[in-house]
């Protein structure tokens, strides 16, 4: 771990505000986690941090790397805040499949670096480069972040139908194409995303008891209806075999 | 190979770092990929949230075959010419200034870090920086690792 960081409860205004004085440089945080569960920061929690960051002169570092380039279905995640950071970091979806990644400054900030101070031998090279200007073309001519937001939306509401229906589906979280599911148990979200897989559709178990949908920002209604059909009976199966067990405990 | 044979050379010789799902894949289509065996799936999922416009979206496959046939690699001492075009875009869509490209996620926080932590001797002519100078030796809260070491560092 990188030595001199301190770790904010999360979503804990109390703890930020307690943890946050002049000895502070920057604070960084994800406004929609992503392995933590696809849990999205408070407006309380974004615009705090924000105005300790301003106060004590420290910067405000939005990780983007997994919520950012229209994934949400804006651009970035901090702009569903309307906080502008002094630092993004971008990187999973922005070269079509090619590794890039890329840190967004503020001029001010930006007048920290000079030649020699820091660089890449493979970073920025034209192949990655040629390929996410492509990429962000796209995304603009086929209006696809107002597609994500639609499908988003659409994917989102067939899960709280879902989730009226299985009492093992704790919760639905999620903004755009950044979707999770958390269930009732550890086990049971592994069971899940393990017959999904054999269903013949991919979802991913993180922070134990999250499944989490990532879906490229192409899909359509046809393949939610598809997945959310196999969810159903998936956790049918799932909650029957669990309260079988349970009986058979008890007995 | 087969998955069998696949899985057994890994195991042997890679640091075993990762928990694999159980299917080789061999190619990907719009929102689907194959395995070995030619069976579908339905990808939601998108490598981790990477392929957004899903597998061999006939546009980016394109366009990596046209630069791929004209320069693949260049080394930051020459200029090309789609780092600027990419900040510009970057940069639009983003409301910020400037742009450094890195090769993952992890190395743009690692930039992130660097600028946070202050220049030593580079700004000393501007007092807001130079007072940030003094916080060389100071903290970085990240509220995304709130709990924990490990959640932190696969986080970034």
């Amino acid at each position: 771990m990188v030595p001199g960081v301190e770790f904010v409860q999360f979503n804990d205004v109390a703890d930020l505000v307690r943890k946050f004085d002049s000895t502070v440089c920057a604070i960084g945080f994800e406004f929609l986690q992503g392995e933590g569960g696809i849990r999205p920061v408070s407006r309380e929690f974004a615009e705090t941090a924000h105005k300790l960051a301003r106060m004590h002169n420290a910067l405000l570092i939005a990780d983007e790397i997994q919520s950012g380039m229209g994934r949400t279905g804006r651009w970035f995640a901090y702009q569903h805040y309307g906080i502008q950071p002094d630092l993004v970091t971008v990187a999973k979806p922005i070269a079509g499949g090619l590794p890039l990644g890329a840190l967004l400054a503020t001029e001010k900030v930006s007048e920290c670096i000079h030649p020699g101070m820091h660089g890449t031998t493979f970073g920025g090279g034209p192949l990655a480069c040629a390929v996410a200007l492509q990429l962000v073309t796209i995304l603009q001519k086929e209006k696809l972040l107002n597609h994500v937001q639609k499908i988003g939306g659409y994917l989102v509401e067939q899960l709280q139908k879902l989730q009226k229906k299985h009492r093992a589906i704790r919760e639905v979280r999620g903004v755009g194409l950044m979707v999770g599911l958390e269930l009732a148990s550890a086990d049971l979200a592994k069971e899940v995303f393990q017959q999904m897989l054999k269903r013949g559709t991919i979802v991913n178990r993180t922070d134990e008891t999250v499944i989490r949908l990532l879906p490229p920002f192409i899909v359509n209604k046809q393949h939610i209806d598809t997945a959310i059909r196999q969810l159903d009976q998936v956790l049918a199966q799932n909650t029957s075999a669990v309260a079988a067990n349970a009986a058979g405990r008890n007995q | 190979m087969n998955l069998e044979q696949v899985s057994k050379l890994e195991s042997k010789l890679l640091l075993s770092t990762y928990e694999r799902y159980p299917v080789l894949l061999r190619k990907g289509r719009g929102v689907y990929v194959y395995d070995d065996k030619g069976r579908k799936y339905l990808d939601l999922l998108s490598g981790i949230g990477v392929n957004a416009l899903g597998y061999a979206h006939p546009a980016i496959t394109k366009t990596i075959a046209r630069q791929a046939k004209l320069l693949v690699h260049t080394s930051n001492l020459f200029y090309h010419e789609y780092q600027g075009r990419l900040a510009a875009a970057l940069t639009k869509i983003s409301g910020m200034d400037r742009a450094f490209f890195t090769n993952s996620g992890t190395e743009a926080w690692e930039g992130a870090l660097k600028l946070a932590d202050p220049c030593p001797g580079a700004c000393l002519s501007r007092p807001d920086v130079r007072r940030a100078g003094h916080y060389a030796q100071g903290k970085i809260s990240r509220a995304v690792c709130s709990r924990g070491p490990r959640r932190g560092v696969r986080a970034i």
